[in-house]
């Protein structure tokens, strides 16, 4: 079979897409539950079964966080592990709602943080390699580090995506968090954030040390790693 | 005695009989029914021409009673065929007659249809089993010393000698074979009905409650007709007692005006299977047609190039496409191809023969460049079977061609040689999470090699167990796949194209081109 190789230079010739790129659609929730920068991403399969990811603004990665533990005992009740699906309608799942927890996440500072759903559906599963290696949380987000599978209602999948952001609406809204809460003089810093986000899966802690003036107003957060500081808008959310 | 008395073998000598031959003359019975319920039992006799019969009849009621020996026929021989007989309502009359067969001959020739053998199936009038129990109870009272014992089993069915009178004519008339008895996966089914007498069975619903209970609601909601069927007139018949039935049931029964007519002639020819192996060469056909919300998706599939011909050779109502296994529609199937099977149903022609079938291949062949079929040939319904058997024991050939995060050098690759039946746990694969059971299932990839093409490029060349999903294992489905290549590479990795080298399943066998 030589035909492929000759074919290559075809393939060459385009830009190389991802596997998310080529077969999922993104949709994002800034500041989820109302808690500053917890931004979430979930990437929708063309065949509407959608998968929870962290975005990368999230503190968890634009702060260059370490995780050390993921648990899925959400409640005192509830343990995501317990979720059992069966048959092809995956009869006996858990029902998420939009505000339902999927996970909370320990890092090595002792910061804690509480991942959600952001859509409602049925919990088909949720990543159990996070137990054992919470690293791929961080490392890899939008692959082996996945939070959760969810299969929305049949037919709502679409509508459930139509609520959440999409690629460049998430992209406005990180450049709106960066000019309301800098002063002027840290524009030079935002412009350089903005080229992060765009890059997408960027984890990098590099810069630190050029945000110190914004810092100071977030607690619990290192201020040297600080990006662009900013306050909440709510005006963007559908619901909170 | 006449020359045609003496082939007669009835229920007693032909002597005797001659007396019940005169009722049952009198009381309006066919020559066929007449010699029914007389006892001859051979179907030679039957498959005289019906002026034939009418002479035979003739003679046999106009004979001396007890001098069988001296021959009359002074009487002229009356054709009684225009008068329906009381026990087959000319079933053995009209529907036997030359007229009647060439109707269904030109029913035939308008729909097509075409086989080797054939065979008849007959619906009658329910009501016929009222009839010919009427007849039976009139000979037995009359002429008891003769019928004591004797019932309706005992008397040759209108159906057998329906099938002897029409089978081998209308054989002539098909030109298809008929051999009585023999099933055939051709049927022609007739089914008769009788109007003027189609409420002769419904006494029996008041005069057996056993059999038909009044108060069941079940009763209320059906009506007549569907309570009233051949098993349950049979039962009902069979508990009343004679006496009871000849009070509510003239015996012998009443003479009609019209003939049963055939409202519905229906053909039925069992599936006819065609199997062969096909090859796919394009990355944007998909193997059946690709439906999404109700819009259809590609103008075309596998599944459309290859039938619609196949359909139309056998004039087939419809037809069913499976496979051994199925590819995604970006992915080609190369080298021998893939065994596929098609389901006739309804084919008006069965018989092609492998010249004919060659052609078709051709046709199919030269209509596409997309797909290209071979060994296309008709398989018998257990051969059929032979496609899903061994489903997840057969190995399958893959060529894939992999795109890799970093660098690599062609000695990169070498370690992949050495792994043989590795075994994957794969979780079934988002992309089709959403119509299957979730699940870890195992699979084993039995050896695997690399092609390299550039440090970022190289062709992985797979041997697995049927139903490894490929693509899955080459990107590792968020890690769902375990191991991956990405884990045994330790890097990320992806899969641009994907060919199917062989499918490994010896059916159907090869037919030399």
């Amino acid at each position: 079979m030589d035909a492929p190789i000759s074919k290559m230079a075809d393939l060459e010739g385009k830009a190389y897409r991802t596997v998310v790129d080529r077969y999922y659609t993104p949709g994002y929730r800034t500041d989820v539950q109302g808690r500053h920068r917890e931004d979430l991403c979930i990437l929708q399969h063309s065949n509407k079964v959608c998968i929870v990811t962290l975005a990368a603004s999230h503190p968890l990665m634009a702060d260059g966080k370490t995780v050390a533990r993921v648990d899925f005992q959400v409640t005192e009740k509830v343990n995501r592990l317990d979720n059992k699906v069966i048959g092809k309608g995956k009869r006996g799942a858990q029902w998420l709602q939009e505000s339902s927890p999927l996970c909370r996440v320990t890092c090595t500072d002792n910061t804690e943080f509480t991942l959600y759903s952001c859509i409602k559906g049925k919990l088909v599963e949720v990543n159990e390699n996070l137990i054992n290696s919470p690293q791929l949380l961080t490392e890899k987000p939008s692959s082996e580090g996945y939070i959760a599978i969810v299969l929305p209602k049949f037919g709502e999948s679409d509508k459930e995506m139509a609520r959440l952001l999409s690629q460049q609406q998430y992209q406005d809204a990180l450049e709106r968090r960066g000019r309301e809460a800098t002063s002027e003089a840290r524009e030079r810093d935002l412009v350089q954030a903005r080229s992060k986000m765009e890059e997408e899966e960027s984890s990098s802690s590099t810069d630190p040390g050029k945000d110190q003036a914004g810092g100071s107003k977030d607690s619990g957060d290192e201020p040297n790693q600080k990006r662009a500081k900013l306050e909440v808008t709510d005006k963007e959310q559908p619901s909170s | 005695m006449a020359e045609e008395l003496k082939q007669l073998k009835l229920f007693s000598d032909v002597a005797a009989m001659l007396a019940p031959a005169r009722s049952l003359r009198e009381a309006g019975c066919c020559p066929c029914c007449l010699l029914r319920f007389l006892g001859e039992k051979d179907c030679h006799i039957y498959q005289k021409s019906a002026e034939e019969l009418q002479t035979v009849a003739h003679i046999l009621c106009n004979q001396p009673q007890g001098n069988a020996d001296s021959a009359t026929g002074d009487n002229k021989c009356v054709n009684t065929d225009d008068i329906p007989c009381i026990a087959c309502l000319g079933i053995l009359q009209h529907g036997c007659s030359e007229e009647f067969l060439d109707r269904i001959q030109s029913k035939m020739e308008e729909e097509c249809y075409k086989s080797q053998l054939f065979s008849l199936s007959l619906m009658t009038p329910i009501q016929l089993l009222v009839r010919e129990h009427a007849v039976m109870l009139f000979l037995r009272e009359r002429f008891s010393d003769l019928y004591t014992g004797q019932s309706i089993d005992k008397v040759t069915s209108m159906k057998d000698v329906y099938k002897w009178r029409c089978g081998p004519r209308l054989k002539d008339k098909l030109n298809m074979e008929y051999h009585h008895q023999v099933e055939s996966p051709f049927l022609i089914q007739l089914m008769f009905e009788h109007k003027e007498t189609e409420t002769e069975c419904s006494f029996l619903i008041s005069a057996c409650p056993k059999v038909f209970p009044t108060n069941s609601r079940k009763r209320k909601r059906d009506s007549e007709q569907t309570v009233l069927n051949r098993t349950s007139v049979t039962r009902a018949i069979s508990s009343l007692s004679e006496s009871k039935f000849m009070s509510l049931v003239r015996c012998p029964p009443e003479k009609v005006d019209t003939m049963c007519r055939c409202q519905e002639l229906t053909c039925y020819h069992e599936a006819v299977f065609v199997a062969g192996r096909y090859n796919k060469y394009s990355r944007t056909l998909s193997q059946t047609p690709w439906v999404v919300d109700g819009e259809r998706r590609g103008e075309t599939s596998v599944s459309e190039l290859i039938c619609t011909r196949i359909k139309a050779m056998f004039m087939a109502q419809e037809y069913r496409f499976s496979s051994a296994g199925r590819e995604d529609v970006d992915v080609r199937t190369l080298g021998r191809g893939r065994p596929f099977l098609v389901e006739l149903i309804q084919p008006h022609i069965s018989d092609v023969p492998p010249d004919k079938m060659k052609l078709l291949q051709q046709e199919i062949n030269s209509g596409t460049t997309d797909i290209a079929i071979r060994d296309l040939q008709v398989v018998s319904r257990e051969e059929s079977g032979k496609l899903k058997v061994g489903e997840t024991e057969k190995t399958k050939s893959y060529s894939a061609l992999v795109r890799v995060e970093k660098p690599i050098q062609p000695d990169d690759l070498k370690f992949l040689e050495e792994i043989t039946d590795l075994t994957l746990a794969q979780k079934t694969p988002i992309r089709v999470i959403h119509r299957r059971p979730l699940a870890s299932r195992d699979r084993v990839i039995h050896n695997m090699s690399g092609e390299y093409i550039d440090s970022q490029h190289f062709r992985l060349h797979l041997k697995t167990q049927a139903g490894t999903y490929i693509k899955e294992f080459v990107h590792g489905d968020f890690g769902r796949t375990q191991p991956s290549l990405s884990t045994l590479m330790h890097m990320d990795t992806d899969i641009l194209e994907l060919d199917v080298e062989s499918v490994d399943v010896d059916w159907p066998k090869t037919i030399d081109e």
